[in-house]
């Protein structure tokens, strides 16, 4: 028969041990549900890259922007409003000049974060000669967490990286309004 | 004669009473009769089979707890502290560009990216607007842009210049403010531009294989 101080600490490590697992089991949950994508691993591309296109935008930076957005102008209301759901929005492309230059393997390590639990791969579309383009998207319960688009040709690699509850068709409708140019990054198709 | 015979008694029933070697007295007798049923007899100390130990009460554990909950407080403190750090740190990371400026790769006029400064203010409003302070970072290195929000900044001890801001309805920026803003909503587009061009693509591309597929499928039955 246990002593009272015996059951004591033994109570008193379970409780600790718990409180212990919980507290870590809650960080690493919270680092699971992160949907930022690493992109680090296309750093040793950089030197190959005939040019290079790094652009983010924090979460502080968008709402700073979201208030030189006019509110009397539909469009730009429209697009505050896309944004005022997002947490950050981070680009890299890299362009090589030769095909190539860049294995898939290199893009394995993006793929993997991908694969984690939580995100979804709505689109694959892929091609020989126009490469690939796979949209994954973050879910949590009904909410949106994120976006990422990974696309990836012979010549270029992109990642697309958006934080936060998106809207995807007000996204995709944004191409060609508001003053955005229509860019028509799809390439022509070469006639025979 | 009478002094001696009160002498004698005092002395007899005294030594009695004292150490029992006189006379007995029988009222004496009879009291050593009843209240020796009460004299201590030594004996074992005899536990019942039956008798359970209480179960330690949370009071009297209370300080220990306390002192549990304490510590796992102070861990669960510094792993949020921690996790705060890392995340202002890869964003410190994230915002600097492998080559120290925006090179524009794609097909984006040039022009637009040009436009965009590197330098962001390193405060913006984080907290009650009457408390925003704008100030330059001395410290803040050439090159390296700073994250827009510091968190572990000092507070101003000095006297402090405080901008009334009326609301965040119609909010009224500073002059810098206004034009990191700026230049941050050239960038913002340009990065909703490039997404929206992607997403379509990858719509466009997923369309066409399904109606290449659906094509291809109403070739097999036909």
């Amino acid at each position: 028969m246990k002593s009272p101080k015996q059951v004591s600490v033994s109570a008193l490590w379970k409780f600790a041990a718990a409180a212990i697992l919980v507290v870590v089991g809650a960080g690493a949950n919270a680092s699971a549900q992160t949907a930022k994508i690493q992109t680090s691993s296309l750093d040793h591309l950089v030197s190959k890259a005939s040019e290079t296109f790094n652009l983010d935008l924090d979460e502080s930076l968008m709402q700073l922007t979201a208030k030189v957005f006019k509110a009397n102008d539909p469009d730009e209301a429209r697009v505050k409003a896309l944004v005022s759901g997002l947490k950050g929005i981070h680009v890299r492309v890299l362009e090589f000049e030769k095909e190539g230059e860049f294995l898939a393997a290199d893009l394995e390590a993006i793929r993997t974060q991908l694969r984690a639990p939580g995100w979804n791969r709505i689109v694959n579309a892929k091609s020989k000669k126009e490469g690939s383009v796979d949209v994954y998207l973050m879910t949590s319960g009904s909410q949106v967490l994120g976006l990422a688009v990974l696309a990836a040709d012979a010549k270029e690699i992109a990642v697309v990286n958006i934080l936060g509850n998106i809207d995807l068709e007000k996204l995709s409708q944004l191409e060609g309004q508001f003053g955005i140019p229509d860019l028509s990054l799809e390439k022509p198709k070469r006639k025979n | 004669m009478k002094n001696q015979l009160q002498d004698h008694l005092r002395n007899s029933e005294d030594d009695y009473l004292w150490d029992r070697s006189g006379k007995p007295d029988p009222e004496i007798e009879k009291l050593e009769q009843v209240l020796g049923t009460l004299r201590y007899q030594p004996q074992p100390l005899v536990i019942p089979d039956d008798a359970r130990i209480s179960r330690p009460s949370f009071r009297r554990f209370g300080s220990r707890l306390a002192i549990a909950a304490t510590i796992l407080l102070a861990i669960g403190a510094g792993a949020l502290w921690l996790n705060m750090r890392t995340r202002e740190q890869t964003q410190l990371t994230n915002t600097v560009p492998a080559n120290g400026s925006l090179n524009a790769a794609v097909d984006v006029p040039k022009d637009v990216i040009e436009e965009i400064p590197d330098e962001v203010p390193t405060t913006v409003s984080a907290g009650s607007p009457d408390r925003n302070v704008t100030t330059s970072d001395p410290e803040s290195k050439p090159g390296i842009r700073q994250t827009p929000i510091r968190r572990n900044r000092p507070r101003q001890t000095g006297p402090v210049h405080q901008r009334h801001v009326p609301g965040p309805a119609n909010p009224v920026l500073a002059a810098n403010e206004l034009k990191a803003a700026e230049a941050g909503k050239e960038r913002l587009m340009l990065a909703l531009r490039f997404a929206s061009t992607k997403l379509n693509l990858a719509l466009k591309k997923a369309n066409s294989t399904n109606n290449r597929n659906l094509i291809h499928n109403q070739h097999r039955i036909g």
